[in-house]
This record gives structure tokens, sequence and C-alpha cells, in this order.
């Protein structure tokens, strides 16, 4: 690859391999993302799709191969790349409102020793306004339904005001209008410029909210445009057997409020 | 002891007893506030596991002052001692856990046991050395408020006072840390190095705070408090506040109430106010207390509770 390109593009992944305690979760994968792409990782369970990110994210040991983001490392490049973690992670019952949640993408911008102002509660009110949560500011994140929890972890993430979002399975369980804010979302993202990475499960809507697709399979099966990746041969690559039991792959998506 | 409960309470009882009653409150302030992020981290019973840990620590550090120096009762000494053994029986949880795959409780239990049965036997040995100042010692199991020089007051303060600066000037990186460590490494902050510092001022306080309170009931001064405060508040600056007023107010009481019944040991004496201020959260608190629920179901159809 072009040196010259490498360097503009969001992510670039050359040749990853991560091993969990000997068991290779992830072999010699590689792939890059354009700017202003909203791309889909699909793959069976325990394909290594939240390895991958998280070994984009520095949060797991890299065993071979390299991640380059914005032509630099993660180090350099935190504050370019919000990440929204699964939902199933957090104690939601932790005594904290959504606004706080919120406010939390800006602890590292506000800085050591300094206290949060009221420019940054506007900021994160601001990110609540995007995905329709502005009357549930101050209510306790545990007071929240599954799908407007999750929306709270993405303004988290939009108030970071980043370039490269990585997601990991957003629209798990939440409910028809969440994933219409949610897909709405990624669409202003993508027009602003900035790039997506989804970890996907749904394989109905892949055609419909993305514009690439990596379908993993501990390895790379198959790497691009929707159009041309997402087929019935790359499919049965990724998901062998299992597929039957995926479901149907041309659902219509649920619809979006404009 | 001549004065009254008001008299040690409104600091007229004299320097000594007053600064013990301050040092207390400090400890409790501090022990409320570092409990609140512990516990909801998931981690209050390292402290358990700390206090018990180190009472061998205690021991032979008594024992080494003795060939030293010729006196064991040097708390530099003594707290040095139990902070060794305390690390030591953590580390060897940490180990049971991951070589051993034991369940952190269990490995817990298991050290925590041996760790304070050697300590026990330590103390017997110390008590037949008939070296006169020994008997201080017991006081680490169940603490004895009143027994503390000034200077001990005044580490136990320095440490409480210090303890609760540090989590406040970095309140706002210890919660994102306690809501959710993914992310906070994510954003880039040193995750690694603020549970660390939360596992050092939790032993901090842990340690200079068992002379007073006691190895046994320590835990429930870092517990109760914050467990007591989150029935009364859905917001984190709320509840690490109410804990360290439940904390203080707690430690401070006791405090007095042993210095003015003979007998009574400072430990037991705080664990039963931290404990009845927990039973009225419990009960009493609007919204998640026992009353207010209790009233809220029955507003609620009957098939809707089932």
């Amino acid at each position: 690859m072009d040196a010259m390109l490498a360097t503009s593009y969001p992510l670039t992944i050359e040749g990853l391999s991560v091993a969990y305690e000997g068991t290779p979760a992830l072999r010699d994968v590689s792939w890059h993302l354009g700017r202003g792409t909203i791309a889909a990782i699909v793959g069976p369970n325990g394909a290594g799709k939240s390895t991958l990110m998280k070994a984009v994210l520095g949060l797991v040991a890299v065993q071979s191969g390299s991640v380059v983001l914005f032509g630099g490392g993660i180090s350099d490049n935190r504050d370019r790349v919000a990440y929204v973690p699964q939902r199933a992670g957090v104690d939601w019952e932790f005594p904290v409102s959504a606004l706080d949640v919120v406010v939390m993408g800006l602890t590292r911008r506000i800085g050591w020793l300094r206290r949060v102002r009221g420019g940054h509660r506007a900021a994160a009110m601001n990110a609540l306004k995007a995905v329709g949560l502005t009357d549930k500011a101050d209510a306790p994140i545990g007071a929240l339904s599954g799908g407007q929890q999750q929306r709270v972890f993405i303004a988290r993430a939009l108030v970071q005001d980043a370039d490269l979002y990585l997601l990991d399975e957003p629209f798990a369980g939440v409910d028809a209008a969440t994933e219409g804010v949610i897909v709405d979302v990624f669409r202003q993202l993508k027009k602003q410029g900035k790039s997506i990475v989804v970890i996907h499960h749904d394989l109905g809507t892949v055609k419909h909210y993305f514009d690439e697709v990596l379908l993993l399979a501990n390895r790379k099966v198959a790497s691009g445009p929707v159009d041309e990746t997402f087929t019935d041969a790359n499919l049965v690559a990724a998901y062998g057997g299992r597929l039957a039991v995926i479901g149907p792959r041309d659902a219509q998506p649920s619809p979006v409020p404009a | 002891m001549s004065a009254s409960l008001l008299d040690v309470l409104l600091l007229r009882a004299g320097y000594n007893t007053s600064l013990v009653l301050v040092a207390c409150a400090l400890l409790g302030g501090a022990a409320g506030m570092i409990g609140t992020f512990t516990v909801l981290r998931g981690r209050a019973l390292v402290s358990d596991a700390l206090s018990h840990a180190a009472l061998p620590g205690v021991a032979l550090a008594f024992l080494v002052g003795m060939a030293v120096f010729g006196n064991g009762r040097s708390l530099p000494l003594l707290m040095t001692g139990a902070s060794l053994s305390g690390v030591l029986g953590l580390a060897g949880i940490q180990w049971l856990t991951r070589s051993g795959r034991l369940p952190e409780d269990a490995a817990i239990g298991a050290v925590l046991s041996v760790f304070f049965g050697v300590g026990v036997v330590l103390l017997t040995v110390v008590q037949s050395l008939d070296s006169g100042d020994q008997g201080g010692l017991m006081h680490f199991i169940y603490g004895q408020a009143a027994a503390l020089r000034a200077s001990d007051a005044q580490a136990i303060a320095v440490t409480g006072g210090g303890a609760v600066l540090v989590m406040l000037l970095l309140f706002k990186e210890l919660k994102a840390l306690t809501f959710d460590p993914v992310f906070a490494a994510t954003l880039g902050l040193p995750v690694g190095r603020l549970d660390f510092l939360l596992m050092l001022l939790l032993g901090a306080v842990t340690i200079v705070g068992i002379q007073a309170v006691g190895i046994l009931m320590i835990v429930a001064l870092i517990v109760i408090p914050p467990v007591a405060a989150r029935f009364w508040t859905r917001r984190l600056g709320r509840m690490t506040l109410l804990a360290s007023l439940f904390g203080a107010s707690s430690a401070g009481f006791g405090a007095a109430l042993s210095a003015v019944v003979v007998g009574l040991p400072t430990g037991a004496a705080i664990v039963l106010i931290a404990g009845g201020v927990f039973a009225i959260s419990f009960v009493a608190a609007p919204h998640r207390g026992l009353v207010a629920r209790g009233l809220r179901s029955r507003r609620v159809p009957v098939e809707a509770l089932s």
C-alpha cells in the first residue's frame, strides 16, 4: 500500500494477530477504512470482532502486525477516536444521571484538577439532544430503558467530537426508535466526513445501513463495499453451516424517522 | 473516666481526647469516601483482607522493636509491619486467584483467616514476653481509640485528611474509572495507575485506622457508610458526601462513646452507630427505603408484583 495513502486513512490494519493465553483470536488480518465511511464488522460469535476493536483501541496486546490511526499510534490519537462499548459491560445501577455519563466523555479534555463547568454540561446536553434524550438528562441511568441507555452511550461518544467512531454492537437489544436514532446519527457523522466502524449482528440490515463490510472468522474472509462483499458465498465462508440459524438476510430495516 | 459524653463531643475533655475524636472523625470521613469508590468498584472485601493480613506484621514488628530498640510500641515500625504483611496477604490472594484458579472470595477467606490465625499466635508470644507495654497490641484487634497517643492521632488525621484531599482533586477521574474502566482507558486515562492509587488510599486508611477501630471492624467503616448513603441518593457526588458524613459521625460518636464507657472497644461502638445509620437508611430513605418502596408497591396492581 502507498505510504502517503496509508497516513490519510483513519484506520489501517496490517497483518494483525492477537491471541488470548495461547489461543489465537485473530490471525493475519489486514484492512483499511476510508474517510466518511460507515463500515460493519460481521462474523459468527467468537470470530474476533470485539478483539479487533480492542486491538485498535490498544486495550489488548497485539501479537504481531500493526494498527495505524491517522498515520500514527493510538496514544497520539486518543482524542480523535471514540468508543462505544457493549452496554452489558457496566453496572446500570451506578449512581449517575444520563448527563453525568455523557460528561464523562469529556474527562480527558477538561483536564486534571479541573472541574466540570457549564460549558462542558452544555456540550453534553447538545450530544443528548442529538440522540433525542434531552428530557432524560437528569434521570438516573438505572431508570432508563435499554435503548435509552444505549443512546446515552452514543451521546458520550458524540461529545468526544472524534473523527473515528468504534461501536461494539450498538443495535443489540434496542427498540426500533433507538435503532432509527442511531442510524440517523451515523448518517450525520458521515456527512461531516467522520468514519464509523460497527460490530453488527443483524445480517438483514447490513445492506441498508453500511457502505463497507469486513467479514471476520478469526481471519479476514472478505472486505470491501457492501454490494460486492456481502455475498452468499462470503457469508457461507464466514459462518459455515451456522448461517441458517442467523435468520433472513434481506429483512426490512426498522423505519428511520425523518 | 470522669468526663461526660457531651464534654467529649464538645472537645472539652482535654487535648488528647479531643485530638483522638477529631482524628477518628477524619478517618471515618476518609473511609466513607474511599469506601464509596471501592464498594462501587466491587472491591469492598479488599479492606477486610488487608486488615486481617496486617496482624502478623504488627506482632512481628513489635518483636523486632523489642529485640533492636528494647521497645516495640513505635507507630512507624508497627505500621510498616502491618503494611508489609497486608501487602503480602493481598499478593497471596492474587496468586491464589490467578495461579490456583480459586474464586476471589474463597481466596480472600483462606488468606485472611490464616494470616489472622498466625497473628493471634504471634500476639500470644508477645504477651508472654512481659515487656510492660505490649498490652496496647491487643487494641489492634478490637480497636481502642482512647489508647492512642497524640502522635498516633496526628498520623491518623494527616492520612485521613490527605486521602480525602486526593480523592476530591481526582473526583472526576475516579468517577469515570469506577463507572466504566474500559471506556476510561480509551479516553487515555491511566486506569492502571488510578486503580493502584485507589488501592493505596484504601490500604493507607485501613492500616492507619486499625489501631483505633480494630482489625475486625475497620471493614465496617469502609463498607457501611457508602451502602447506607446509596439509599438516599442516585448521584455519585451526593453519595460520596453522605458516606463521608456517615463515616465521620459514626467514627466520631463511636470514639466519644468508647472514651466514656469504660472497657467499650472503639470498633464495636463505631460499628453499632454505623449499623444504626444503615438500618435507618434501609427503612426510612425516600424512594429506595423499605417504607417508600412498600408504599409504592401498594399503588401497583397486584398482578404486576408477581
